[in-house]
């Protein structure tokens, strides 16, 4: 069985849960009939809201970038919206009583669905992504170290080494040996890499070690150097747990797991409750973007999200379709500094389009990469590839966060500053981040977006 | 000492219960073990007879196992001794741990707790396998 079709069964297990829940809600004790319009309408009807709202949010995806707290979250949210619209069949079906109905529904699907989601999540796990590692050293320590990260099978893969200049070369390494460790830049550039292991001497590798913590923390990558160096026979760490693997690690960027959580938790309450309140405005302007040029209403466009893994960014098409080809003509009259493409009078935009980017409709739909967890309402704008491609050491480590709808340059006057200043402001705002001043962003955001001031 | 055609196991470990149990799960695959304490019973085991292989616990009351491990590999050491496997043990197995038990000559680690059957993996790929003594140094000397 791949891992899709056992994501679809899943999904199909799901369903029953949902006919199985209507069904019981439908059968009234005490009372002989059976509400058919009823039942066919909750069970078809929930089964509906449920395979399309779970598809918007990758909820069956074989692997959607969230962790086990994440997803429930989302798929209690799938939940209630699923429970809140059957609400409206009170008005539609008159034999309805939907207070009691909708409570028996709830009171067998909630729970089922939260617990079958929690007992698979095994499967979503399993599929996680391999964090990439790369290995400054060919020497015993590297080796071991090598090995060791191949035997645990913890999500992560050792993709290559790098070898210090005075190390003879080896052939009994668990991956290949990509360059020496003066290379580590370069291939930086190249390479996705979660966490860089420097295995070497301190002493007669002291220098080569020295620039390769200097590259790091210019990429923000975190590392590790080996704790001690020394031989123990008897002694042991008094703190076991933090040299549990010999090595002492280090993160350019602070993680603060506590507060970062809270993020994840304002990001899903805040874009549920968006989209919910906007979707009038949205659905408007979805009717006008599809009848007044020709194209689909959303225009995906790959861009790079955290720890440079692409996804699918969401817009209200504002451009004619064939508007990618149109940017290779128009690159000369280019207004940005660096690698992004922008000019104020832009031919390529529709006339809605003008009017929805003025006050930033049409980046609205970013309300679902923010429920899906492919982006935050704080953060970095997601760069496209091409881009990315162009960035200097640095400013890579834009990529260490998830990007978001606004940020530090969205609310300082947009267009008018220039790409050096933005990739600097973002990075501030990486380093410094914290929950307080995300609230502050957003609040500044507001009159930004709703004065159309900057915009183009 | 007699040789009576079983290959011998040079065991050095400190802990009684741990010791016992490793003992006789070797004895149990018929090999002949000698025990020793600690690094000078070690040193004297050795002197008396070369065994075929040496496994060791690398946390040991006075000289640590890294010292016993030098001691055989020694430049001007009994060469039939420099010739002998050693595997160690230890509770602790960073990677660290293996690269430093490696640059003073053991050619496998175990990490503990293992089972029965890794250590007899480990033991019988070390005798047989490509780290195994040449046989002109395996018959046991004689004293």
């Amino acid at each position: 069985m791949t891992r899709q079709t056992a994501q679809n069964l899943n999904l199909l297990t799901d369903c029953a849960i949902l006919v199985g829940a209507s069904a019981l809600a439908c059968s009234v004790p005490g009372h002989v009939h059976w509400h058919w319009m009823v039942f066919i309408g909750m069970s078809a009807g929930s089964m509906l809201l449920w395979t399309v709202g779970g598809r918007v949010l990758r909820q069956y995806d074989v692997w959607n970038g969230r962790g086990i707290p994440g997803d429930l979250a989302l798929t209690a949210l799938l939940l209630s919206g699923v429970i809140a619209s059957l609400a409206v069949l009170r008005w539609v079906v008159p034999s309805y009583a939907a207070g009691s109905l909708l409570g028996r529904f709830s009171l067998v699907a909630v729970p089922a669905i939260l617990w079958l989601r929690l007992m698979t999540s095994w499967l979503v796990r399993r599929d996680q992504p391999d964090q990439p590692v790369l290995i400054v050293g060919i020497g015993p320590l590297g080796r071991h170290t090598g090995l060791e990260i191949h035997e645990q099978r913890d999500h992560r893969k050792v993709i290559g080494y790098l070898r210090f200049a005075d190390e003879p070369s080896h052939d009994r390494l668990p991956a290949e040996v990509l360059g020496l460790a003066t290379d580590l830049e370069n291939l930086l550039k190249k390479e996705v890499v979660g966490e860089v292991f420097i295995a070497g001497n301190g002493d007669s590798q002291r220098a080569e070690m020295q620039d390769g913590i200097r590259v790091l923390e210019r990429f923000g990558i975190p590392f590790a150097l080996p704790a001690s160096g020394f031989r123990f026979g008897r002694a042991r760490p008094e703190h076991e747990s933090v040299l549990a693997d010999g090595y002492v690690h280090y993160v350019s960027v602070r993680r603060k797991p506590v507060q970062l959580m809270f993020k994840r938790v304002i990001d899903i309450a805040a874009s549920a409750t968006a989209l919910f309140l906007l979707s009038p405005l949205m659905i408007v302007v979805a009717l006008l973007v599809k009848f007044t040029s020709r194209g689909p209403v959303l225009f995906k466009q790959s861009r790079v999200g955290r720890h440079a893994r692409p996804f699918n960014m969401l817009k209200f098409r504002s451009m004619v379709v064939n508007a990618e080809e149109l940017k290779a003509k128009l690159m000369a009259q280019n207004e940005q500094v660096g690698p992004v493409f922008k000019i104020a009078r832009d031919p390529r935009i529709t006339g809605v389009g003008r009017f929805i980017r003025k006050y930033s409709i049409d980046e609205l739909p970013q309300l679902i990469n923010v429920l899906r967890g492919e982006m935050s309402l704080v953060g970095p704008r997601p760069p496209v590839p091409s881009e990315v491609a162009k960035y200097e050491a640095w400013q890579r480590r834009r990529l260490s966060v998830r990007p978001g709808l606004t940020c530090v340059w969205q609310v300082s006057g947009r267009n008018q500053i220039s790409f050096e200043e933005w990739m600097y402001l973002d990075m501030q705002y990486i380093d410094h981040w914290s929950l307080a001043q995300d609230m502050q962003l957003i609040l500044k955001t507001v009159p930004v977006v709703l004065t159309g001031r900057g915009a183009s | 000492m007699e040789f009576d055609g079983k290959r011998t196991i040079l065991l050095v470990e400190d802990h009684p219960p741990e010791r016992d149990a490793i003992r006789r799960i070797l004895v149990s695959k018929d090999f002949n073990v000698e025990v020793a304490a600690d690094y000078h019973g070690a040193v004297d085991a050795l002197a008396k007879a070369v065994p075929h292989l040496v496994v060791l616990d690398l946390t040991l009351p006075r000289e640590s196992g890294f010292e016993l491990c030098e001691h055989m590999r020694k430049r001007d050491g009994d060469p039939r001794v420099r010739q002998v496997p050693i595997l160690v043990m230890n509770d602790r197995g960073s990677p660290e741990d293996m690269a430093h038990a490696e640059e003073v000559g053991a050619n496998a680690f175990l990490k503990k707790p293992f089972t029965r059957e890794k250590l007899l993996k480990y033991v019988i790929t070390l005798l047989d396998g490509p780290h195994a003594s040449r046989p002109s140094v395996r018959r046991l000397r004689r004293q």
